[in-house]
């Protein structure tokens, strides 16, 4: 019969039980940490247990100790009433409860110890190793022993053979001071660095020495207590220079509490990381919140840590098709809907800002006002929404194939000023282009075999038509994947304007005050020179971003450009090798 | 998580896992080089014929402001006497052969300007009663003269060009007469315009008694329906000047048709070489505002007039295409030639 239970907390690292036998006799069962289960136990083979414990951690297996002492019934009552007390205590209740638990446990016999293997999930490996190949710091924060952690890491590939294990943990720093440790392990780590930077490898060249970094909570909490003398900012910026000559870092004995503290330490860190925490237990939670994406595995401690993320998966190994296709898709969709967004604004807005210097200055518009209202709105929202919806620059599997492609994007590569700046010169050159290119085909010239002349709206529409044109054509060259909804909205698009432009000058619409744009659309057609403007000027825009394009893949090609041209030659290349194999065994087709 | 709850696994659809099939294009050198020498090919020849075209057409034109003091029209500029009818002299070194168009040129006249292109009335012009007698709000100041409604109402129409220009060719030396170029008036305006967009107030009475409670804009010296009284079919708001001149400019620089000059039937030209007259009405000041006025004779072909910049444009961009498809071609063969050697090594 189930009396009491000490509910299981993460500081103490304990739980327990309190069962009356049928016999009537009262028990207290108990079962933790060893850490915090061998101090409280007066009698059993302690240092047999304890080696075996050892043993099995070192397999990385994970460990319990169990206990348990009887309680005569008086001392059944008055546990009873403290824990009573500490419960309905209205002041400090947490501390009232672990005074009574800590009052309760106590002169324990010792039962033995439990091993259980945490299996590692399945591809866990796998996905560890194309992270880090995509230029990903993995780090691992867990509440395990040392020994257990390690091993882990051993076998999800963290550490290799031929890592360098350096290690900051409480046994070290008690035989030197913390100062001394630190100073030690980052010369280790710049004595190979020199000044290369270690971004640019994953480290599978054999010639550089691989580190892997071990520290344990009390060694961080130590290097995170604030000194008076000023130095602890000195022993942070000390440790986060070991960890980024580090390879992989393994954090063990981690309380919840210190797992968001160094996500924390990391995010404010000189460069300013993204971060990513992903976890699956309710001790991850605050990490998961602190950290810039937080990731809940839905496992089999509960929802705790799905709840409180802002991605869930069903496993571990889902992360890398998350991050090195999806995450690599929105990145490389969203930059582009960024930055053509300001390019298509730029090249609408300059023209009409360069009229007003042959207008007087008095904001007259050079559109008509039903062309305004609708470029953003019709003309040019739904090509790049859907460009933003569905591009892939590259193919899904050779995303998942080669981890290494992802360093592409890696600091925020395509949302920099540098690249901002350059949509925003070629949104000013073409919208240079479609004005003074207006201007100088249409001053003060007949452009229609009947020696009429054009009026300030045809002219307006010739520029807006020439623009409308431009800046669909330039995201359909930017466009990689055409699925039949590309072709529907880009040729829709452009359909979609012909069509509006005929039907609202095609009549004259009562509802309208002004009749201003009647027959302009049509008129302007009608002129040769009018065609044959808007085909220059289109092609003299497009021109300079193509050149661009092919000349960086020519002399300048990113790995996934270089993966795109090699897929090309791959697929070329293969039925040879099919032909050839088949004609020396002789079989005939 | 029992096996009764709804799956929450989306479909396996190919649009749901982005799977749709698509056509994964990218622009190496090997694409866009065909395209660079494609445009040159095409552009070139195409900017030859339009400059060659272009250079075929004849167009003179005559500053007639009167400015400097030896121009005949510089008595005009502070006239003693309206109307001031002032003649400028002029050769012509060619023959202008086919149809010639007669324009007249302002410069440094903002038709542009945003509160003057909003100064109109278009339903009046479409020939709406109401609005003919209560016209728009955006006309004023010119809405009302003498409390009348003024129509056509609006600054575009108040400030009208009413110059007139004739045309005399002087037949030969030795005969002093001179000879009328018959100019046609009709034929100028944009047929939209003249046939929908502006319409006469209905009604079956005379054209002035249509027009009547409406009183004429402040510059102007006779009202709407006497612009063209021996043709009733240009007179009152279809006058095919008038539908000229509301058609705003894009720019301060413009000119606007005039006259046509039909060719001939036989097989003189519509224009020969020789000396001309050009006898102005000179009404329209422009010199308050530092604008000159001019008078174009400018034959048409199929691109219109004469714009050199068309042609010199398309050759420009075709040659500077072809150009850079021959850079292109040259990087390509030196970097096809290095790169080769490092994709075997995959």
């Amino acid at each position: 019969e189930l009396l009491e239970i000490l509910s299981f907390d993460s500081v103490r690292r304990r739980m327990s039980v309190i069962v009356r036998a049928a016999t009537g006799e009262i028990y207290l069962f108990c079962k933790g940490a060893d850490s915090s289960i061998f101090p409280r136990v007066t009698e059993g083979r302690v240092d047999q247990i304890r080696a075996r414990v050892e043993r099995n951690a070192v397999e990385g297996l994970r460990t319990l100790c169990v206990a348990y002492k009887s309680m005569a019934p008086e001392e059944y009552e008055a546990a009873c009433r403290l824990l009573q007390t500490a419960k309905v205590a209205l002041q400090d209740r947490e501390k009232k409860l672990a005074e009574a638990y800590e009052q309760i446990e106590r002169d324990l016999i010792l039962l033995g110890a439990t091993a259980v293997e945490d299996r590692l999930q399945e591809k866990a490996a796998d996905t560890i190793e194309a992270l880090q190949k995509a230029g990903i710091k993995v780090w691992v924060l867990t509440g395990d022993k040392m020994e257990t952690a390690a091993a882990t890491c051993y076998a999800c590939k963290l550490f290799r053979r031929n890592t360098q294990l350096l290690e900051l943990t409480t046994k070290r720093i008690e035989e030197q001071s913390l100062h001394d440790v630190l100073f030690e392990l980052s010369k280790t780590v710049l004595r190979c660095s020199g000044s290369l930077t270690r971004d640019n490898f994953s480290g599978l060249s054999a010639d550089m020495q691989d580190y892997g970094l071990i520290i344990d909570g009390a060694a961080l909490s130590l290097i995170m207590k604030p000194r008076e003398d000023g130095s602890s900012s000195n022993y942070r910026e000390l440790f986060l220079e070991i960890c980024r000559n580090c390879s992989a870092v393994l954090c063990c004995r981690m309380a919840p509490l210190q797992k968001a503290q160094i996500v924390k330490l990391i995010k404010f860190s000189k460069e300013h990381p993204i971060t990513l925490a992903i976890g699956d237990g309710a001790n991850d939670v605050s990490m998961i919140l602190e950290a810039h994406v937080g990731i809940g595995v839905i496992g089999k401690e509960g929802r705790q840590a799905a709840r409180n993320s802002d991605y869930a998966i069903p496993k571990f190994k889902h992360l890398k098709k998350m991050l090195l296709v999806h995450g690599h898709f929105y990145y490389i969709r969203i930059s582009e809907l960024v930055q053509y967004f300001f390019y298509k604004n730029v090249c609408f807005i300059f023209p009409q800002f360069l009229y007003q210097f042959f207008c007087g200055f008095s904001q007259q518009t050079l559109y008509d006002t039903a062309y305004l209202t609708l470029y953003n709105i019709s003309f040019t929202s739904l090509p790049i929404l859907l460009y933003s919806l569905m591009e892939q620059h590259v193919g899904i599997d050779v995303l998942k194939r080669d981890p290494s492609l992802y360093r592409d994007i890696a600091k925020n590569a395509l949302l920099r000023w540098r690249v901002f700046t350059y949509w925003t010169f070629l949104g000013l050159f073409d919208a240079l282009v479609f004005f003074f290119g207006a201007y100088f085909m249409f001053e003060n010239t007949v452009v229609t075999s009947g020696g009429q002349m054009f009026g300030n709206w045809t002219f307006g529409t010739l520029v807006f038509t020439v623009m409308v044109f431009t800046v669909t054509l330039k995201l359909a060259l930017d466009t990689h994947y055409w699925t039949w909804i590309n072709h529907f909205v880009i040729w829709g698009s452009l359909l979609f304007y012909i069509v509006f432009s005929l039907l609202w000058g095609g009549i004259i619409w009562p509802f309208l005050s002004y009749q201003r744009m009647y027959y302009v659309f049509l008129h302007m057609l009608s002129s040769g020179p009018a065609w044959l403007g808007i085909i220059l000027l289109i092609t003299v825009s497009l021109l300079p971003d193509v050149l661009k394009k092919v000349l960086c893949r020519q002399l300048w090609p990113t790995a996934t450009e270089r993966t795109q041209a090699r897929n090309q030659c791959l697929s070329v290349e293969q039925p040879t090798v099919f032909m050839l194999s088949q004609t020396s065994s002789g079989l005939s087709f | 998580p029992g096996g009764t709850t709804k799956t929450r696994r989306p479909d396996n659809t190919a649009f749901k896992q982005q799977r749709l099939p698509a056509w994964q294009p990218f622009l190496t050198a090997g694409t866009v080089l065909p395209t660079f020498f494609i445009i040159g090919l095409i552009f070139i020849p195409i900017g030859i014929g339009i400059f060659v075209t272009s250079n075929n057409i004849r167009e003179i034109e005559i500053d007639y402001t009167g400015i400097e003091p030896s121009s005949p029209c510089n008595k005009c500029l502070s006239p003693v006497e309206t109307p001031c009818i002032c003649t400028i002299n002029f050769t012509l070194e060619k023959s202008f052969e086919g149809n010639v168009f007669m324009y007249y040129g302002l410069s440094n006249f903002y038709q542009n300007h945003r509160r003057y292109v909003k100064s109109r009335d278009d339903s009046q012009l479409n020939g709406d009663r109401s609005a003919l007698l209560n016209p728009s709000k955006e006309c004023e100041p010119y809405r009302r003269n003498e409390d009348k409604p003024i129509a056509p109402c609006g600054a575009i129409a108040n400030s009208m060009f009413n110059d007139t220009l004739e045309l005399f060719l002087v037949a030969n030396e030795s005969d002093p007469t001179l000879m009328l170029i018959p100019l046609k008036r009709r034929g100028i305006a944009w047929w939209t315009d003249k046939n929908v967009k502006f319409r006469n107030p209905p009604g079956t009475e005379s054209l002035k008694e249509r027009f009547k409670d409406t009183t004429h804009p402040v510059n102007w010296l006779k009202p709407v329906y006497e612009l063209d009284p021996e043709d009733e079919d240009n007179n009152g708001f279809i006058n095919e000047d008038f539908i000229v001149w509301m058609r705003t400019a894009a720019l301060p620089t413009f000119r606007k048709l005039y006259r046509l000059i039909e060719r001939k039937n036989d097989l003189h030209p519509t224009l020969p070489a020789g000396r001309y007259y050009l006898n102005i009405t000179y009404n329209y000041p422009v010199h308050s505002f530092d604008g000159r006025k001019r008078m174009i004779l400018s034959t048409v072909s199929w691109m219109g007039g004469k714009n050199p910049f068309l042609g010199i444009a398309y050759i420009t961009i075709g040659s500077i295409s072809f150009l850079l498809g021959v850079v292109l071609l040259v990087i390509n063969h030196k970097y096809r030639n290095s790169s080769n050697t490092a994709d075997i090594t995959i």
